[in-house]
């Protein structure tokens, strides 16, 4: 592809980083939104690895006209396994010749594991990002196993939660066949129970003694997936892991369907810890 | 043997508990605040444990336990709405996570290209060799010359000598063993996805040479296996 170019990060490029990052994982739940100042301080912390002000090769930026369009942050080595280099972050925005830009990033992420000595790259891949995935396969990555990564969640504090979600919460409903719907949930879980009060499409944790429109219990087990939007209110449903007691089940499954639906997610692995 | 009470230091946005036994640090983990994104309106705050480990000499005594429900339990009571971490699917610690409550969110699969098939053989090998020298002291006399055949690549050439391994850069005329399996296979035999004797057993991979040869490392290969998949608990 012609007049693209390869470089390593320069003091400035922040502000396009943050804008390709937001841009390219939009679809996701997981990333956290992120300015040039975030940015800069999400990877200049100093128990992980890259460190932008100690090794700014490794965050490597696709330019075409002058302009950012693409980068790519690789560990190289990884500080656990010296022999590995770890593509970290790839952020392009998935149009026009998107694929094609990462395809390079990725080559030359390539070349940079190959100058330092390292004999094999990892790309971490969620199932959920088709674009990660079949550059992937295009460039000949293998899944060896058996470490699969994980992230795993549990609710500690479920009112605290669902109130820290409110707008989300609001967002989601007001976009939904079910905006008008008006009436208290309760939500209750091993010990643990919340009332959420849906109004002028807004939604609050309600803290009043006022019956429930209805109850939905909900299993350990179902809760964290539930509202990480890992799993859908039918499939919990089906499988017995929500049950709904009050009148108009049918109102409330689709209540709960447009408060806490299925969502894509994606956790690049600069931000774990 | 003498067991402290659970501990929790404070360093910076991190918080440190940790559980002596017999005066030294049995089991230890992290964690600090952090925000996660729900979508594009809000957040929550959530803990985020890290650092988990425990001293190999204190391991299935339920240390790890201890410590992890001190943590939940001040978790809880600092208003964290809810908790969470990274780990393996395939070790230990993730059937401890998942019996104190914690429920699989997103799997991340690592999927892994060679640049340099013969340096990274003989890299993991080498590493196999180290841990396979405190149990089996003959490894330390072991002398073979290893042909790896891809298949579709040309063969790699290792040279295994005092316990270490390095790639050889001629192939002599004849190797002491020869293992022949696809790339892909042999990929996940030496990043321990795949054990090496159900590998050959179920004709995936071919060996030919002295029986000896392919007993050692057989021996080391699978042992490497076994310290993969038990984890940092």
């Amino acid at each position: 592809m012609s007049g693209i170019t390869m470089r390593a990060f320069r003091d400035g490029d922040e502000a396009a980083a943050a804008r390709l990052f937001n841009k390219s994982l939009a679809g996701f739940v997981g990333p956290a939104p992120t300015t040039p100042q975030s940015w800069r301080k999400q990877h200049e912390v100093s128990w992980r690895s890259p460190v932008l002000s100690k090794d700014p090769e490794c965050f490597r930026f696709a330019e075409r006209g002058g302009e950012v369009i693409a980068y790519v942050v690789v560990e190289c080595p990884c500080q656990f396994e010296k022999d590995l280099a770890v593509i970290q972050e790839l952020c392009v925005t998935r149009e026009q010749d998107g694929e094609e830009v990462a395809r390079l990033l990725i080559a030359d992420a390539e070349q940079l594991a190959r100058r330092r000595g390292v004999t094999a790259v990892v790309l971490h891949l969620s199932h959920e990002d088709g674009l990660t995935c079949r550059l992937a396969a295009a460039a000949s990555y293998e899944m060896p196993g058996p470490g699969t990564s994980v992230f795993m969640a549990t609710i500690t504090n479920l009112d605290a939660f669902l109130g820290e979600a409110e707008e989300e919460l609001a967002a989601r409903l007001l976009s939904s066949r079910s905006k008008d719907w008006l009436g208290i949930i309760e939500i209750t879980c091993a010990g643990q129970s919340a009332k959420l009060l849906l109004a002028d499409g807004r939604v609050r944790v309600a803290r009043t003694d006022e019956g429930s429109s209805f109850a939905a219990e909900i299993t350990p087990e179902a809760l964290p997936l539930l509202l990480f939007g890992r799993m859908s209110v039918q499939q919990a449903f089906l499988q017995d892991r929500l049950s709904v007691a009050g009148d108009g089940r049918a109102a409330a499954l689709a209540v709960l369907d447009a408060l806490f639906p299925c969502l894509p997610m994606y956790l690049p692995s600069s931000q774990w810890w | 043997m003498t067991e402290g009470e659970v501990r929790t230091t404070g360093r910076g946005a991190w918080k440190r508990v940790y559980i002596e036994a017999s005066g030294r640090e049995a089991s230890h983990l992290s964690y600090a605040p952090f925000v996660f994104p729900l979508g594009r309106h809000a957040a929550v705050r959530m803990a985020g444990i890290g650092g988990v480990g425990t001293d190999p000499s204190f391991r299935r005594r339920g240390f790890a336990h201890r410590v992890l429900a001190q943590a939940l339990h001040e978790i809880r009571s600092a208003g964290y709405s809810c908790v969470g971490l990274y780990t393996g699917t395939d070790i230990v610690a993730h059937r401890l996570y998942r019996r104190l409550g914690f429920v699989d969110i997103v799997t991340h699969q690592p999927a892994v290209k060679v640049l340099d098939p013969a340096a990274f053989f003989a890299h993991r090998l080498r590493r196999a060799l180290a841990e396979a020298r405190e149990q089996h002291a003959d490894i330390a006399d072991w002398h073979c010359h290893l042909a790896v055949d891809l298949l579709d690549q040309p063969s790699v050439h290792l040279r295994i000598e005092a316990g270490s391994a390095e790639a050889a850069s001629a192939s002599p005329a004849r190797s002491d063993l020869t293992l022949a399996a696809p790339r892909a296979v042999l990929l996940r035999v030496w990043m321990g996805g795949m054990g090496i004797r159900f590998a050959e057993t179920a004709g995936l991979l071919r060996w030919q040479g002295s029986p000896e040869h392919w007993r050692r490392l057989s021996t080391v290969i699978a042992a490497q296996h076994r310290v993969v998949n038990e984890g940092s608990l």
